[in-house]
């Protein structure tokens, strides 16, 4: 799993379809979730119950035959999907043989940017509402880049340091301090927003030594150590230990953020990228989005 | 025909972008704080390159021109690398010597407290690093095509070796130094990839490219004016060395 995150920010293409094993499991995993729901889930977000609408409502859609979808499908997904979707991908080729996924991650905001420009695409997954919605109803006030998108999963922040975490930084206020460097994402980018939302919101100024491109540049600095630490999904900082620490941001200074998906308006391969947003929203992509941490927490 | 699609190539984009461009807020867009800060950074930082590497560029140039020595072609190579090198690599190579864990980064680091990356010194390090061999190169061939005669009258006449340097061999070169220069600090002004990777994205390095992929996210229409900027300096240096350096090539 934590190999996944050395193409992280690159453009890398899904190997080509090997995981049946992964579907069975996945498959398994689901019926596990369906029948016990997670008990209590902590809502991260005190002025919302967010949890509700996190995760798509299960069984809505129904995935169409195995025979009726071939093809490439195009899929621009936010750099912190980039293990997540790389495994979602190979279930997807796995349960459609004639379907191949051509994934390319990046900064949601790079992602719309590039989808404006007419960059070729069929799905859209970006980190947070904001930005999808600059592809669904373009400021320029042109024709909307995608369908309307739905729920994909969601996703919070966490403090990520050096690992064994040298510097004893244990919460956000640590970052305050002057022999802490650390680095967010660049304004644009969704975590770039979030992680300064949650400084804004703990009432800590610290400013970043450093504003990424991406989440995973973010995580790639602590790990080179040219930063001391760094805010990033709880996702990344995930795939990012042994090689990174990580220290939790409590529930009430967090933010929690929904991951929306959607078809593009432009899609060449319409009834494959259809299939893929329903496989991705289905109990397959639920169950692999959760073993990474996605969802509810 | 073929000479036809070469310009089409080259010219529709820059074309393209300056039709796409909304003109109408340039002067909004080239006010906006980032904006201005991305300019004054890109100009202090390609010119501290560009000295760096003549300071740097002009003894290597001379003793690549005027001495024969086992290596010489190893070391000229080595010297033009980073001209065909890719600009991102360029950058993980100086991470690896200037960052923070790097060879000497980290004696920087325990010893001073210093860290290179995010700061103006990095820029400034990646600009030098790519566009000090654009110097280098024309430097070279300005040296070797100087009548050597001219150099030996002065020592004749008891010039030193420095004097004569500096008071014959100079001036008979400079147009080629002008011409060196000048391409090193329009590679310097453009450069992206080095920067990016080794001094990352932070309000002190970030230079006009950087700036402009960054907007390009938020204000496609604001990275299109900053892109212009651009062009229209590129376009200016260029057009004033072929008239007046390079040689007429009519």
């Amino acid at each position: 799993m934590t190999g996944l995150v050395h193409h992280a920010t690159g453009r890398g293409e899904a190997p080509v379809a090997k995981a049946f094993g992964i579907v069975a499991m996945a498959l398994l995993v689901a019926g596990a979730c369906a029948s016990a729901p997670t008990p209590g889930p902590i809502v991260a977000d005190p002025t919302a119950s967010r949890s509700g609408d996190c995760e798509p409502a299960a069984g809505a859609a129904t995935l169409p035959a195995k025979t009726a979808v071939h093809g490439t499908v195009r899929v621009l997904a936010a750099a912190s999907l980039t293990g997540a979707f790389a495994e979602l991908a190979d279930a997807f080729e796995a349960t459609y043989p004639g379907a191949r996924v051509a994934t390319s991650f990046g900064a949601s905001s790079d992602l719309v940017a590039r989808i404006h420009q007419g960059a070729p695409a069929d799905v859209l997954a970006t980190a947070d509402t904001e930005t999808m919605d600059l592809a669904a109803d373009p400021p320029d006030g042109s024709r909307g880049d995608v369908a309307t998108p739905v729920t994909l999963t969601c996703n919070t922040m966490m403090i990520i340091t050096a690992r064994g975490n040298p510097l004893h930084i244990t919460s956000l206020a640590d970052l305050a301090r002057p022999d802490v460097r650390f680095a967010l994402c660049a304004e644009p980018v969704p975590c770039g927003r979030l992680g300064r939302q949650v400084l804004h919101d703990a009432g800590v100024d610290a400013r970043p030594v450093g504003s990424e491109a991406n989440v995973k540049a973010v995580v790639a600095k602590v790990i080179a150590g040219e930063v001391d630490a760094g805010i990033v999904y709880v996702t990344d900082a995930r795939v990012a230990r042994p090689r990174a620490s990580s220290v939790a941001i409590p529930a009430q200074n967090n933010v929690v953020t929904t991951y929306p998906i959607a078809v593009a308006r432009d899609a060449d391969n319409a009834t494959a990228a259809r299939a893929f947003v329903t496989f991705a929203t289905g109990p397959t992509g639920r169950s692999i989005l959760r073993s990474y941490g996605f969802g509810p927490h | 025909m073929l000479a036809v699609g070469a310009v089409i190539l080259c010219a529709l984009p820059i074309v393209g972008l300056a039709w796409r461009a909304p003109w109408s807020s340039l002067f909004t867009q080239l006010g906006r704080p980032g904006v201005r800060t991305a300019l004054w950074l890109s100009l202090v930082c390609s010119v501290a390159a560009t000295a760096l590497s003549i300071a740097l560029g002009l003894p290597l140039a001379w003793i690549l021109a005027r001495f024969e020595f086992p290596g010489r072609r190893v070391l000229r190579a080595l010297a033009v690398l980073p001209m065909v090198l890719p600009p991102v690599v360029g950058g993980l190579a100086l991470l690896t010597v200037f960052g923070r864990r790097g060879m000497v980064g980290q004696l920087l680091f325990d010893w001073f407290g210093v860290t290179i990356p995010y700061t103006i010194a990095a820029a400034i390090l990646a600009e030098a690093f790519v566009a000090m061999p654009f110097f280098v190169v024309t430097a070279e061939a300005g040296l070797r095509s100087v009548d050597r005669r001219f150099e030996e009258a002065a020592r004749t006449l008891g010039a030193s070796r420095r004097r004569t340097f500096l008071r014959v061999t100079v001036p008979l070169v400079r147009p080629s130094l002008i011409a060196g220069a000048v391409l090193c600090w329009a590679r310097a002004l453009g450069e992206f990839g080095a920067t990016i990777t080794f001094a990352g994205n932070s309000p002190h390095t970030d230079t006009m490219p950087l700036q402009i992929f960054l907007t390009f996210q938020q204000d496609p229409g604001g990275a299109l004016v900053l892109s212009l900027v651009l062009i229209a300096v590129s376009l200016v240096v260029l057009i004033a060395l072929r008239e007046r350096w390079l040689g007429s090539v009519r």
